[in-house]
């Protein structure tokens, strides 16, 4: 077991700068999560901590040792491709016991060795199939055994879980988090999808544009983002747009299309900046007393509802077309409905509000 | 295409474009062919070409002027290029020629045109089966009558036709069709014993020069591979866009340059005052000339350096589809490079390898313009034999009985490897 410490690396092809000096350490044992859109260089990061990329600037260091000038096979990672690459004229227990096959391991001590992770990740005696005779979602696992089996003390997965269909996406992402906690080992987990992210994960790193933009666990990341491309990119989130006013108590006053309205300010703005103020649609209740002096308040006219079963989706109409403002509201028996043009009063519990400056905004 | 065939037209064809070679040589009085030994000349005396042999039936066309370069001579035959033969029917029998081909093509138009014209209810009638009405009534024509011709008029019938050959005497032209047009084996029993009554048990030269070809050409066929598998692979999973168009053109352009000019140039750079002597003797490496021709080096690059594309192409073809992905797994699982190729790239790209072996090997076992130009005097090619036995010897049967057993060899010996290999026809042909 090692952590992996990435010393401030960056990494250029040409002009393009794929990761912009990214200074984080992953702990030993941790589930770890690099979250963002496609483009924005977690998988370069991968390759580089797995041997196949060199950084252009700092140092990859797993177990303490500075990898730099040690190629993928002598690395103790071992890397999930995100189209599993397994070999198809190999059987699966020849597949899984490749790594030791290299390593000059007898052939019985292979097979027993292939047993065992078959049994770990529950296919016992699917050893002599073809790869082409699984499912999907064996295949995933065939490809986590086939990783373990040289017993990396990292272990690398580039999306492996994009290929499968929704369902066995979410049954392997608890399968996922089960092996990784019965072998201990780290896990390096690259993803767009922010549900995967969020549910397996100890800590994530939001990345965009090849900038590690906050590093942190779920919760953290969903309640405080540090910038407002987290805000926009993780869960769902209105952004209201306008100048602070007043910056008090660790409060922030923005003055938006909707009136002045109150969130916690984390990033220290001042009286005259630009700024986002970001409310979830869960945080929004409707309300019947709008007052014009209240920053915790305001109104906007009823675009559509959605009845979604566990939730009913109202959305409003905002400053911007394309992005309406949403407000989800959990279904009780006495949950009311609003007819479409009419003018909906909602408050909202300025905690749970916050004012970060003015950035990039992730698109949906 | 499918190898047993492709590679026997590959080698007929070579057949018949040889005696049309240019002359390199200053042109030498029409001097009778067993005298000329000079310069490079292949001397192999055929054992038991009796004094006897029968004039040719000259089928085989000769050049004016002869080629004293190439034209092994047959000591104890009769036959001299200025002896002007009976025409014999059989000329008009034999060749499936450019007018017979113009003609099917000018048949398969009309046809095509009258089906255009009458289409209702002809095509109201072929638009019953699927391979119809999926390609169109004139375009279905057009494809079965081609294959169809192709496989009739180009492959089969010539084939059988040298084929039924093989069975008869050489006959003079008016015995054709007499009492004396049997079937008979001897042609195929002189390859294995020689002339009837001989002092051998069994025809060793021949059988000699049989066994080298088949040994030289896996040895080519083996050397091809190596030599161009790091190639294919470089150019399949290393190299992308322009570099890879650069190497492609660098591959093919050289073969824009005819063959027999090709192998006069290797003849060229391996003499023994050529490019490669000079070379190392200028360097200290050797201490005089090497007769590199004499050794057949020449004779081995040429002819591997010939069919490299057939073995290029088929291994860039596999290599190719093979998902980088696999390699960098094999890589990241701490896979030596040799480990990768021969666990990973390898089986992955066994079709191709061997369907570029099949072909470098059949066409290698019946080339016939290098070993000429660049075989060592003491060296023969099967099939100069072959072509001594048509051209120079003027036995057409005991050519074709030679030809054949050549033919169901290598194609013996293909398939014996293919099984070795676990290859099945269908793979080959993949691609």
């Amino acid at each position: 077991m090692s952590s992996v410490e990435l010393d401030h690396i960056t990494i250029r092809f040409g002009d393009f700068v794929a990761v912009d000096n990214c200074d984080l350490t992953i702990n030993s044992g941790e589930f770890f999560s690099f979250l963002g859109p496609s483009g924005c260089g977690k998988t370069t990061i991968l390759r580089a901590i797995s041997g196949f990329a060199d950084p252009t600037d700092g140092s990859v260091k797993i177990g303490g040792r500075d990898m730099h000038g040690i190629g993928p096979n002598k690395r103790p990672t071992a890397l999930i491709f995100q189209n599993l690459a397994l070999f198809p004229l190999m059987s699966v227990a020849d597949n899984i016991a490749f790594a030791l096959e290299v390593r000059g391991v007898k052939p019985k001590e292979r097979r027993q060795r292939a047993e065992e992770l078959l049994n770990l990740i529950a296919l016992p005696d699917q050893g002599d199939k073809m790869v082409s005779e699984l499912s999907g979602g064996q295949r995933q696992r065939v490809a986590i055994a086939r990783a373990l089996a040289v017993e990396p003390e990292v272990l690398l997965l580039d999306e492996p879980l994009s290929a499968l269909d929704l369902k066995l996406r979410q049954h392997m992402r608890s399968e996922l988090r089960a092996i990784q906690q019965r072998v201990g080992i780290t896990f390096i987990y690259i993803t767009h999808d922010q549900g995967e992210a969020l549910t397996m994960s100890d800590r994530i790193a939001v990345m965009s544009a090849g900038i590690v933009q906050q590093v942190g666990d779920g919760a953290e990341i969903y309640n405080n983002p540090a910038t407002s491309f987290v805000a926009s990119f993780v869960g769902e989130n209105n952004a209201f747009h306008g100048k602070v006013t007043r910056a008090e108590n660790g409060y922030a006053i923005i003055e938006t299309n909707f009136g002045a309205l109150r969130g916690v300010n984390r990033r220290g703005l001042i009286v005259g900046d630009d700024a986002y103020l970001f409310i979830r649609p869960e945080a929004l209740r409707p309300t019947e007393n709008t007052d014009a002096s209240d920053d915790t308040s305001f109104q906007s006219e009823i675009l559509k509802e959605e009845f979604e079963g566990s939730f009913l989706h109202v959305f409003l109409r905002s400053e911007n077309e394309q992005k309406p403002i949403k407000m989800a509201l959990i279904n009780d028996a006495r949950i009311a409905r609003h007819a479409v043009g009419e003018t909906l009063g909602m408050s909202f519990d300025p905690d749970f509000a916050v004012a970060l400056p003015i950035g990039e905004l992730a698109d949906e | 295409m499918s190898d047993p065939t492709g590679s026997s037209i590959g080698m007929l064809a070579q057949v018949q474009i040889t005696p049309s070679l240019p002359t390199p040589s200053k042109p030498e009085p029409q001097a009778a062919p067993a005298t000329s030994t000079g310069g490079f000349s292949i001397n192999p005396s055929l054992p038991g070409s009796t004094p006897t042999q029968q004039v040719n039936p000259t089928r085989t066309p000769q050049l004016p002027g002869g080629s004293p370069s190439i034209t092994p001579s047959l000591p104890g035959t009769t036959t001299a290029p200025t002896a002007t033969p009976p025409e014999t029917p059989v000329v008009e029998e034999s060749g499936i020629g450019f007018s017979e081909v113009f003609i099917a093509i000018i048949a398969v138009a009309l046809i095509m045109l009258f089906v255009r014209r009458r289409s209702g209810r002809l095509s109201a009638d072929m638009r019953l089966t699927k391979f119809v009405r999926r390609n169109g009534v004139a375009i279905s024509i057009y494809l079965l009558t081609f294959t169809t011709g192709w496989i009739i008029f180009m492959i089969a019938l010539p084939q059988l036709y040298m084929f039924d050959f093989s069975f008869r005497h050489n006959l003079l032209p008016m015995e054709i069709g007499g009492p004396k047009d049997v079937y008979t084996l001897k042609n195929y029993n002189y390859l294995l014993f020689g002339r009837e009554g001989g002092d051998e048990l069994l025809n060793w030269l021949h059988l000699e020069v049989f066994f080298k070809t088949i040994i030289a050409s896996v040895i080519v066929t083996v050397l091809n591979f190596l030599l161009c598998y790091p190639l294919a692979f470089f150019m399949a999973q290393m190299v992308k866009g322009r570099g890879q168009r650069l190497l492609f053109l660098c591959l093919l352009l050289p073969f824009w340059v005819n063959e027999i000019l090709r192998a006069f140039a290797f003849k060229l750079i391996f003499a023994e005052l050529g490019l490669v002597n000079t070379l190392l003797v200028g360097l200290g490496i050797l201490d005089q000339p090497y007769d590199f021709l004499g050794a057949n080096v020449a004779l081995y690059t040429g002819l591997t350096y010939a069919y490299i594309l057939l073995m290029i192409f088929p291994l860039y073809n596999a290599i190719e589809s093979l998902d980088h992905n696999q390699i960098e797994a094999a890589r990241d699982m701490g896979a030596s490079w040799l480990k990768i190729h021969l666990r990973v790239v390898m089986p992955h790209a066994k079709p191709g390898i061997a369907s570029g072996c099949t072909m470098v090997f059949m066409l290698t076992a019946g080339a016939l313009a290098a070993p000429n130009i660049l075989g060592g005097p003491s060296s023969l090619w099967f099939t100069q034999i072959i072509y001594q036995w048509y051209n120079t010897g003027g036995n057409w049967p005991q050519g074709a009985a030679y030809a054949f057993v050549l033919l169901l060899s290598c194609i013996i010996f293909v398939r014996i490897m293919m099984r070795v290999f676990k290859v099945s026809l269908g793979d080959i042909a993949q691609r």
